[in-house]
């Protein structure tokens, strides 16, 4: 029985992905970002011993910290930390003025906010004896080298910052053992642009199932983001 | 024929004189600007060249302290101010000049948007275990310029990225050149966005 922490657990991807881990036996802390949405508490009613519900926004150092003392006290170590919350921002092209603040927030969110989540909860993952896996999900928006968007400045940019984040922890952190694992979950029908989208490939548990297999499968033996196809990505 | 300009956008010290010359050699009229002196750029006629330095992204600058090495930034917890801050200025600010000054290009004959990294923008050959704000900054501004492209390239507009070892050597010249055979259209380079070095190598993403 595995311990995993996931951040932006409450819709999407990240509850998806908390269901799987439940429903596989393991303990699950979801990162709680909205209160209001009652998703988790109903998933929170089915495995009530082995869901912990953690209020965590990744992009305030203070709730990440706070977070980390409640996670603390319910236990000392975790197995698996899955950096899943992320926002997508506007849409606009260049001529339409990309917003500035947009894309700073975006970026700390979705690259900033993984880095200090890491840095803080290091600790309870370095436990001897645990799987020091931590698992990012990124987007084939992060691709330089096949960029293709012409909108979403914010979100492609975030994306590949939090690429090349990882692979600094990734060459920091594997020789002491730590797995790195960069996901790209496909076009999934969730909450991005704010309700339920109606277009995309795929259902979040679908792609849940797949990305469960990779993290918890043959550890790789090097860094590249995976899809959830299996296919690799290139940076 | 027009006069061609060219707008150098927030340029280190060590590398402005040589981009300059190499310019100026190509009888380029050049005009510097930096974050504080860039609005004056409203004033020119029209813009050919905007090339956007990294200033402020060093070592020796002393503007933003890099990361401390060897994974030591993992326990500094002003390494995401830091990040947050090298975002600002390589990215944002770079962003918020190229909006406003598009106008000016559009009238420009060139049309050529030109950025100046070094290979620490570079994901696949970075082996290294400090610098994240830095880092991270240069891959979201290719990012940021690939997108330009398959925005703007429809337009007439051409991009380069090149990754500079200091001096700026050979960067003027590059920027200059055009890579497809305009009269061969089967050949055209430009739709392929990459980045090269002084020596002219392809450095990967
Ligand atoms: N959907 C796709 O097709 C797709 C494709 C590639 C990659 N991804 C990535 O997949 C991950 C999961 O996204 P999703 O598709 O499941 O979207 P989602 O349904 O919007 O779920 C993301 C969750 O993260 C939350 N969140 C936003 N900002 C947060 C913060 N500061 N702290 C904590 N939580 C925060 C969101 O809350 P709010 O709803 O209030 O913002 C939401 O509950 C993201 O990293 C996304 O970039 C998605």
């Amino acid at each position: 029985m595995s311990k995993i922490l996931i951040t932006g657990a409450d819709r999407g991807l990240g509850r998806a992905l908390s269901e799987q881990f439940l429903q596989n036996g393991h303990i699950v802390y979801a990162g709680q970002y909205m209160p209001e949405w009652k998703e988790l508490d109903s998933l929170k009613s089915h495995y009530p011993d082995r869901l912990f519900l953690v209020p965590l926004n990744i992009g305030d150092l203070s709730s990440i910290e706070k977070a980390y003392g409640q996670v603390s006290e319910e236990t000392d170590s975790l197995d698996i930390l899955i950096h899943n919350a992320g926002m997508i921002g506007t849409d606009s092209r260049i001529r339409e003025s990309v917003s500035q603040t947009d894309c700073g927030n975006v970026y700390r969110v979705n690259a900033l906010g993984p880095l200090q989540v890491t840095q803080t909860f290091l600790p309870l993952l370095s436990r001897e004896g645990g799987e020091q896996k931590v698992a990012f999900i990124s987007s084939e928006a992060g691709s330089i080298a096949l960029a293709h968007r012409r909108s979403q400045y914010a979100y492609g940019m975030s994306k590949a910052a939090l690429n090349m984040e990882v692979r600094i922890l990734h060459n920091t952190l594997q020789n002491m053992g730590y797995e790195f694992y960069l996901y790209h979950p496909g076009w999934m029908r969730t909450y991005m642009k704010g309700d339920k989208a109606t277009v995309g490939d795929m259902e979040p548990e679908e792609s849940a199932e797949s990305a469960y297999a990779f993290f918890t499968g043959e550890a790789p033996t090097y860094l590249e983001m995976v899809d959830v196809y299996q296919r690799a990505w290139a940076f | 024929m027009k006069e061609e300009i060219a707008v150098l956008y927030d340029l280190r010290e060590e590398q402005r004189a040589q981009i300059k010359e190499e310019l100026e050699q190509r009888q380029i009229t050049v005009y510097e600007k930096s974050p504080e002196t860039v609005e004056e750029c409203k004033e020119l006629p029209y813009i050919d060249f905007l090339i956007l330095g990294d200033d402020g992204m060093t070592d020796t600058d002393g503007k933003i302290t890099p990361g401390k090495t060897d994974g030591a930034a993992l326990t500094d917890r002003n390494e995401s101010l830091r990040a947050a801050a090298y975002y600002d200025r390589h990215v944002i600010n770079a962003m918020s000049v190229i909006t406003m000054l598009l106008p000016w290009m559009d009238r420009g004959r060139r049309k050529r948007i030109c950025s100046l990294t070094n290979v620490r923008a570079s994901n696949n050959l970075c082996y290294s275990t400090d610098r994240y704000g830095e880092r991270m900054a240069r891959a979201a501004r290719n990012m940021m310029m690939h997108m330009l492209q398959n925005e703007l390239a429809e337009e007439g507009y051409t991009f380069r990225i090149f990754c500079d070892n200091g001096t700026g050597k050979n960067a003027g010249s590059y920027f200059m050149r055009d890579r497809s055979i305009d009269s061969c259209p089967s050949h055209m380079d430009e739709n392929r966005l990459v980045m090269r070095d002084n020596q002219g190598r392809e450095i990967p993403w």
